[in-house]
């Protein structure tokens, strides 16, 4: 075995009280010259999946969109469901530093720091689709309201254009929470470099600071009001997404039952993408003592109610087309479940709705691997929600006439593999450059701050 | 090792990415918002022409109405630029022998057209029409400025969608009776304020300028 | 945002040819267009076809001829010298034309009369020209065979004017190898060889025409005969009709013509007969006067029978439709006349009535029913009835029917006849083997042949392709170099219709002169000017020689007229009633006598003209191929058609690959389950299949693979139109991708449930009946509750308020209006495989459904345009606004504005929204204003582009505008002289070309508006209307009229789609 399989992050890690051993623990981590080969492994894996993705879209924009399996009626394919898909992973980073934190889950701590990260990056890969899905990707410009010669406004009727603000914002908020939340552990890095370049790049970005009690009240007040602002954004971004297909007039896309349904499935593959990324970084990376067993089954627990929440939502889809007696919205759900596109439904449903229910079983919920297993179905599952949401409504609509049968091309799956290749390389960056861990926010948390809590 | 890598005035960096921060988005805007505008990039665009043909001497001195050499302008979408044919209408008689206008004769003989340079030049995705304009009382100089003082014809109107948008939604200030649309420096009479009558002119003519997209675009 | 980046986007967007009304060809240059024929001047290519294309005529040009000539090749000259490369973003150039003709102002469009001729009649045309370049056609109402109407491939025929595939220089092959010549070269060579044969006569001499109607041709034919009396001069057509010539002369003793008075008749019956395809003789026609007699709103309609073997347009409006083997036609015939003459007790020169033929499938109960309540309906409406035979039906079918129609006492009320002098003696295919056997023997010493392809079309037992070469020397005339071309010596560029004088005549004989519109862009020549070339006139003039044939025409007054209505009044041939002949008892073989189907080795095969591409000579013409066939929906192929029920049995699935297989020959083709086509019975369409089509139509010689298969190699003298002994052998699905733009009968058991339920609110229809009792009876089609809105609408519609009606009753399902909308809104061509993606980017579509069980099923049609919502989906969802209401209730769809997110399209409940998912016109147009294209092919083939409407590029949506540009320009119009628009004024190009008039357009606010009159109409109905999207286009509910003794029989009201 050659010397940089050890893992060095499995020895204990130094230091005399928790509080060191802590900071030693995740610092180490960026201060290794030599992480472990399956960082190597992953990171050329990303890279080159991030090779394809910008090459397949540069070939997207050089010959048209139609090198993509777009059609008609299909005129929505694969970039969109990516699109939905990304952001939705993009949820549950806001959701447990902002919502999590304002009811006190102090378990949040250990994981909120690279589930932020890890919606950022994911709102970045969603970014991207919206702009290059466009037959004119030279001209998303038009969507802001940007004063012009033409004295032309955006449309802001367009669910496209709420889509837009939503978006930006939720990406500015996302982006403030996460770098707010480092600052003590920048600081930390930097009080801990080792080189004059770690201490000045380090230093730059901890902004100065040096940890007195004033600082952190100001910075403790700070987030607490940033949450506040983020909470609602939780629910907004997904909701908006949503009105896209829950203000059309399409069958199978025309329901209110939307926001909620596609909040509660963001949360669902949001958390799903986190056990994903924490069972392998806390074992690559040696974080098992702060990422305990107790967190995954936590949020094990979270993807099973959410999931529930899902899985009741396709049962009421089903009900309510019946319920509404429309020939058209019945035919939509009938098509749906048994017709050209049966296998994607049946798909989504075991992906999302029967194998988490394997949770129920407190062995499986507390095993790493089983969680991560669930983790990645849950993230398939969640992708082929969005297509069957798409592609299924619209190839068959009104007029049989116009009738359609999607199929992707090999762009198609370059993009969709390639989004993932842009995703990873820059989680990658993150674990291997910054603080993985909310050092100062464990700490605060941790027994020993609690155990020396009655003699202050 | 020292802590303090940073020196003292590095404390400063806070109030100057502040004031940077400030005031560098406005001058992006503006800089944007001047230098991009069709006002600064077109206005002014002056070709040189094959021909050196002078409006100030046509249109100004001699007073040529524009209708001679542009005849189809009050039946056509385009104001049609005259065969050499006009030209010599005159200058078989006068100027018979000027070198300056040697590309005429030869047009005029052979066939192959003189290549006049496009000065007022709208995006193939604009249809305007002249004739829809000068029938409803739009003087040529509300849009082409005062050719009968250019010695050669620049762009003096920035031509762009929210210059047209402007009149087209409020006319008034351009209106005039047809019959005196080729008068380049004509005035309401009696001194009345332009816009006034332009607003009485409106109601008895019943015009209605659409702001409609496919007025302009199809 | 800066005008430099309004100009990209422009020229990205449309780096339209013209695309503005400025951008005249003699005034204005615009972009790219004429800039582009600038480019050309560069090139060499280009100094020859200016050379070619505009001094050449000059000189030809008599100095008393119309102005107009002139005036277009100065015109084309200037536009052809516009523009040089740019400098700043785009510099356009303005080239005023050096002297301008009278009342010629430039940058709008004029029309023109003209006349354009297939299989010997003529349609009468209108061509615009824009500035000297024709850029659309339209029908001419004052032309008894048009009345306003034009088909699909009249319309598509200005992009054959352009396209670049033409052949564009003389051709020889003496001595080899190919070489291109001159024309001066050939007059030599052509010169020397006739003179050689004037000593024996022209013994040597032969010539293979098309049939033509022109009296200019027959003459310059006559004058050829009187040069070289021993020449031989014969006429083929692989469409021959030589049915009716010999059923006529048979029946009468010399050949007529028959003509129908559709609109005196009470029953119209069609014996495999397609009488409203533009195909007919005078289909168009048929069409317009059919279809008029069958409005409900009049209380009486005519009832239409179509037994046929293929579904037919006519089958299609058909009221009962009984599908039979084409084979079986003869015997049905044959009973009918003994059936009627039984009762009708015939006059006794009529002679003997055939004997009731023991034919298999009358034993058929359905059958008996159908023929029994017909010949009763038939004998209840005597003189008011009418039977059309089908052309491909032999001489006896023609003869009986002549023999019923007279029975009838429709002669001379609703059939009339002409004396049909042009008539050969013999048939296309004995002419052709005779000639074919005299090449072989090696008599002929020249052969000309003037068009046509035979070298293709011969029957595949004569080897005319391979005689030619016996010829020492063969000459053929033709607008391409095809499959004759290679194999002649000399190949000679035709001059295209719109291109050169001539005459022709409609089927009755009217006379229309044909007018060019441009000097020939590749110096061809007509085949009236070869032959006087021939006759020893070296510089032939076709205007000329047109006139000096109609010397009636000679005053400058009488000419004008003449070309000013586009037919010459009172020419029609006269009627006559000829004395009707015994008509001899009929031979019926095993095949006509056979019941209903028929099993492999004994199957039919039936050959018909293409809808499209006719005999394939407009193959390479890609409005054409990607035009999708009325029935199945196919674009870019042809495919053999079989019933549901011999395709079970023979053990085939749909879109298989099959081989049929005529006695010893064989061909691969698609198969297509084809709903209500008769059991036993296969049908081909003629004309695909080509490999020296062009680069539209396949060119095996730089790889381009043919469109469809090759019909005529199967196709022999026996058997000629209905080959019988036919077998199958299927070999299953092949990976092949079938193009249709409309679903394949199989859309699956869930998709067939779901089309079920929603077709009859979707395409409404009652009996006449019905209607007579409830008028209103469309509005309980669908309940839906109260439709109300949220908000007032935004738009007071006090101005104008565009609508549209269009009656299901009337419309047939010839896609006309489809190729009319092409031509006039530049709509791209995006080729076979983005049509089975599903990318075609026709902007109005006709939706074919079929309804009642398969083995006779129904055929309904549904023309699917933008519908103009007032209460649009697609306009709120788009976030730039670049489709936006104006005040007259238009969507308007703006490109430049566009950025391609395609959420309208998916709002769209009609998905009408097309996409430009690539740059379909990136050859004319290039990908960037700085990339433009430099192959003078491509500039030529811009040159159809309509300069009233943005050429898009890729990645805009687009639709149907309701012709926005024509409203416009007329509304403008009117303003100037501040008059109201009268009704009718504007014309949307669907409802311009239609046959049958079954669109009409207007202003809803105009109360004596025909539009606002069709849409108070009870039957009429908005599509979808309980969405609330307030649609203005409207249907007419079909309303048919079935006979009472057969509605009980009629198939359950299941519908297919």
């Amino acid at each position: 075995m050659a010397i940089s399989d050890v893992n060095p992050f499995e020895a204990p890690p130094k230091g005399a009280n928790m509080f060191a051993q802590i900071t030693d623990n995740v610092s180490r981590i960026a201060e290794t010259d030599k992480p472990p080969r399956a960082w190597y492994i992953a990171f050329g894996f990303a890279q080159i999946l991030l090779i394809i993705f910008f090459s397949s879209l540069g070939y997207v924009v050089w010959n048209g969109i139609g090198a993509w399996g777009n059609m008609m009626p299909v005129a929505w394919g694969f970039p969109i469901v990516n699109f939905v898909f990304w952001i939705g992973i993009g949820h549950a980073g806001t959701l447990i530093s902002a919502v999590l934190f304002l009811f006190r889950q102090n378990w949040r701590t250990a994981i909120n720091r690279f589930a932020e990260a890890m919606t950022i990056f994911a709102v970045v890969c969603a970014g991207i689709f919206p702009g290059m899905h466009i037959g004119r990707p030279w001209l998303p410009y038009y969507m802001f309201p940007i004063p012009n010669q033409m004295d032309m406004w955006p449309q802001f009727r367009s669910p496209l254009e709420w889509d837009v603000f939503a978006v930006s914002t939720y990406a500015t908020v996302s982006i403030l929470f996460w770098y707010m939340g480092m600052i003590p552990d920048f600081a930390t890095f930097r009080d801990r470099a080792t080189t004059t370049a770690r201490r000045v790049a380090y230093g730059i970005v901890a902004m100065g600071w040096r940890g007195s009690s004033r600082q952190w009240h100001v910075y403790e007040r700070a987030y607490l009001i940033l949450a506040a602002l983020a909470t609602p954004l939780v629910l907004s971004v997904h909701s908006v997404v949503s009105f896209d297909f829950a203000t059309a007039q399409l069958p199978g896309w025309h329901a209110t039952i939307f926001p909620p349904y596609f909040v509660a499935g963001a949360i669902f593959g949001g958390f799903a993408m986190v056990v994903t990324l924490a069972v392998p970084a806390r074992q690559f990376f040696g974080l098992k003592r702060i990422i305990t067993i107790r967190h995954l089954e936590l949020m094990n627990k979270v993807i099973m109610a959410t999931g529930l929440i899902v899985g009741y939502a396709y049962g009421m889809e089903f009900f309510i087309a019946w319920y509404s007696g429309g020939k058209y919205e019945q035919f939509t759900f009938i098509n749906r479940a048994f017709g050209p596109y049966a296998w994607a439904y049946w798909t989504m449903i075991s992906c999302n709705v029967i194998l988490p229910q394997l949770h129920w079983i407190p062995k499986f919920r507390q095993n790493p691997w089983c969680t991560l297993a669930i983790g990645l179905v849950v993230n398939v599952g969640m992708w082929f929600e969005r297509f069957v949401i798409i592609c299924t409504s619209l190839s068959r609509d009104f007029l049989p006439s116009s009738w359609g049968y999607f199929v992707p091309t090999p762009v198609d799956l370059a993009t969709l593999g390639g989004s993932f290749g842009l995703f990873f390389t820059l989680f990658l960056l993150f674990c291997r450059y910054l603080p993985m861990v909310a050092m100062a926010e464990v700490k605060a948390f941790s027994p020993a701050a609690h155990s020396h809590a009655d003699h202050h | 090792m020292n802590l303090f890598v940073f020196p003292r005035w590095a404390n400063k960096t806070r109030q100057i990415a502040g004031v940077v921060l400030g005031v560098a988005p406005i001058y992006l805007i503006a800089l944007i918002w001047y230098g991009a505008s069709p006002k600064t990039t077109d206005v002014g665009y002056q070709p040189e022409q094959p021909v050196p043909y002078s409006h100030a001497l046509h249109a100004g001195q001699l007073g040529i109405d524009c209708r001679y050499c542009h005849n189809t302008v009050e039946d056509a979408a385009h104001a049609a630029v005259p065969p050499p044919q006009t030209c010599m209408n005159c200058h078989s008689k006068v100027w018979t022998k000027s070198p300056k206008l040697a590309p005429i004769r030869e047009s005029y003989e052979t066939g192959k057209a003189v290549e006049w340079i496009k000065v007022h030049d709208l995006p193939d995705y604009v249809y305007f029409n002249h004739s829809a304009h000068v029938t409803r009382g739009i003087g040529c100089v509300s849009c082409h400025g005062r050719v009968d003082q250019m010695e050669q014809v620049y762009q003096h109107e920035p031509l762009s969608m929210g210059w047209c948008l402007d009149c087209h939604r409020n006319p008034e200030k351009n209106l005039r009776p047809p019959e005196e649309v080729t008068n380049m420096t004509w005035t309401p009479p009696g001194g009345q304020d332009p816009v006034e009558f332009g607003k009485e002119f409106r109601e008895k003519n019943h015009i209605a300028p659409p702001t409609d997209c496919s007025t302009c675009h199809r | 945002m800066s005008s430099i980046d309004a100009k990209k986007r422009l020229s990205i967007l449309s780096n339209a040819p013209a695309a503005s009304p400025s951008s005249s060809a003699g005034d204005t240059a615009k972009p790219t267009y004429w800039r582009s024929l600038a480019e050309l001047e560069q090139s060499p290519e280009f100094l020859e076809f200016a050379a070619r294309e505009f001094a050449a005529p000059l000189e030809q040009e008599p100095p008393n001829s119309p102005g107009r000539r002139r005036f277009m090749q100065i015109m084309g000259a200037s536009m052809s010298l516009a523009g040089l490369d740019a400098c700043r973003w785009r510099e356009d150039k303005i080239l005023p034309l050096s002297r301008r003709p009278e009342g010629t102002i430039p940058g709008t469009s004029r029309y023109f009369a003209t006349a354009m001729e297939l299989n010997g009649n003529a349609v009468g045309l209108y061509a615009s020209s824009y500035d000297g370049r024709p850029t659309k056609i339209e029908g001419n109402p004052s032309h008894p065979d048009s009345l306003g109407a034009a088909s699909a491939y009249h319309q598509a025929s200005v992009l054959g004017l352009y396209d670049p595939d033409r052949s564009d220089s003389v051709v020889t092959h003496a001595g080899g190898a190919r070489k291109t010549s001159s024309w001066a070269e050939f007059g030599k060579v052509a010169g020397a060889a006739l003179t050689a044969q004037r000593a024996a006569g022209g013994a040597g001499v032969r010539v293979l025409a098309e049939r033509s109607s022109s009296p200019t041709l027959a003459e310059q034919k006559r004058r050829f005969l009187a040069a070289f009396p021993a020449a031989k001069w014969v006429t083929f057509e692989p469409i021959a009709n030589d049915g009716p010539r010999a059923g006529s002369a048979l029946a009468f003793g010399r050949a007529h013509r028959t003509h129908y008075a559709f609109e005196a008749a009470q029953v119209i019956v069609t014996l495999d007969a397609d009488v409203v395809h533009p195909t007919f003789p005078a289909g168009l026609a048929n069409a317009r006067v059919i279809t008029k007699g069958r409005a409900p709103e009049a209380g009486e309609m005519s009832r239409v029978y179509a037994i046929e073997s293929a579904v037919t347009l006519t089958g299609g409006i058909s009221d009962h439709r009984l599908a039979l083997r084409s084979s079986a036609i003869k015997a049905l015939a044959a009973y009918l006349d003994s059936a009627i003459s039984a009762k009708a007790s015939p006059l006794p020169e009529f002679g003997a009535a055939q004997a009731a033929p023991a034919a298999e499938f009358l034993k058929d109960a359905k059958v008996a029913k159908f023929v029994e309540a017909l010949v009763g309906d038939l004998l209840a409406n005597v003189g008011r009835s009418v039977i059309v035979p089908g052309q491909h039906q032999p001489a006896e079918v023609h003869a009986l029917v002549h023999r019923l129609n007279a029975l009838l006492g429709n002669v001379g009320r609703t059939v009339f006849y002409t004396e049909d002098t042009a008539a050969e003696a013999t048939s296309d295919v004995v002419a052709l083997k005779a000639l074919t056997d005299e090449l072989n023997a090696g008599t002929v010493d020249t052969l000309l042949i003037l068009g046509g392809n035979p070298a293709f079309t011969a029957p595949a037992d004569i080897p005319f392709a391979d005689a030619i070469g016996k010829a020492k020397n063969s000459i053929h005339l033709s607008l391409y170099e095809d499959e004759t071309s290679e194999r002649v010596g000399w190949h000679l560029p035709a001059a295209h219709y719109l291109e050169s004088w001539g005459d022709a005549q409609a089927f009755d004989g009217t006379l229309s002169i044909v007018q060019p519109l441009i000097a020939p862009l590749h110096g061809g020549k007509s085949s009236i000017e070869l032959l006087a070339m021939l006759l020893g006139n070296a510089e032939p003039n076709a205007l000329e020689l047109v006139r000096a044939t109609h010397p009636d025409l000679s005053g400058e007054h009488p000419w004008r007229k003449a070309l000013a209505a586009g037919i010459v009044e009172g020419t029609a041939a006269a009627r006559v009633t000829p004395k009707l002949n015994p008509v001899p008892a009929v031979t019926l073989g095993e095949h006509e006598l056979a019941g209903l189907g028929g099993q492999n080795g004994k199957l039919e095969l039936l050959f018909t003209a293409d809808p499209k591409i006719i005999d394939g000579r407009f193959a390479n013409n890609a409005w054409l191929q990607e035009l999708p066939e009325s029935l199945t929906k196919l674009t870019w192929d042809n495919a053999v058609f079989i019933s549901p029920r011999t395709a079970k049995e023979l053990g085939v699935n749909d879109a298989d690959s099959i081989t049929v297989s005529v006695g010893s020959r064989q061909v691969t083709l698609l198969a297509l389950i084809a709903p209500g086509h008769a059991d036993g019975s296969l049908r081909i369409t003629l004309g695909y299949g080509r490999k020296s089509a062009g680069h539209i139509g396949g060119l095996v010689s730089e790889n381009i693979d043919p469109v469809g298969g090759n019909a005529y190699l199967v196709r022999s003298s026996e058997g000629y139109e209905i080959a019988t002994g036919v077998s199958v052998q299927s070999h299953g699905t092949v990976n092949y991708r079938v193009s249709s733009t409309q679903d394949i009968y199989t859309v699956g058991d869930i998709g067939q449930q779901g089309t079920q339920e929603r077709l009859p609110e979707l395409v409404r229809e009652g009996t006449l009946e019905e209607f007579k009792k409830k008028p209103d009876f469309v509005e309980e089609i669908v309940e839906h509750n109260p439709l109300l809105s949220l908000w007032v609408p935004p738009v007071s519609y006090d101005g104008h308020k565009w609508g549209m009606s269009i009656d299901l009753n009337k419309c047939i399902g010839c896609s006309a209006c489809v190729t009319a909308c092409q031509a006039e809104n530049n709509i791209p061509v995006v080729g076979k495989e983005n049509v089975a993606k599903g990318r075609e980017m026709l902007w109005l579509r006709v939706d074919r459904y079929y309804k009642g069980e398969p083995e006779d099923a129904e055929v309904s049609f549904q023309p699917i345009p933008c519908q103009q919502c007032e209460n649009a989906p697609c306009e709120q969802v788009c976030p730039v606004g670049a489709t936006m209401h104006s005040h007259e209730g238009l969507n308007d769809m703006v490109y430049n504005r566009c950025i391609g997110t395609r959420y309208c399209s998916n709002n769209c409940p009609y998905k009408v929204r097309r996409f430009n998912y690539f740059n379909y016109n990136l050859d004319t147009i290039g990908i960037t204003p700085y990339t433009p294209t430099d192959d003078p092919k491509a500039k030529v083939k811009a040159m159809v582009f309509n300069p009233e409407v943005t050429v898009r590029s890729r990645g805009v949506m687009e639709k149907c505008t309701f012709c926005v540009q024509r409203i416009q320009n007329v509304k403008i119009k009117a303003k100037n002289v501040k008059r109201p628009i009268e009704d009718g004024e504007i014309k949307t190009a669907c409802q311009q070309t239609c046959p049958t008039g079954a669109i009409v357009f207007g202003d809803l606010n105009d109360g004596k508006a025909e539009v606002t009159g069709l849409h108070k109409l009870s039957r009429s109905y908005a599509l979808l209307g309980e969405l609330n999207n307030r649609p203005r286009v409207q249907y007419l509910a079909r309303i048919k009229n079935p006979n009472p003794a057969l509605t009980p029989a009629q198939a359950p009201k299941t519908e297919q789609g």
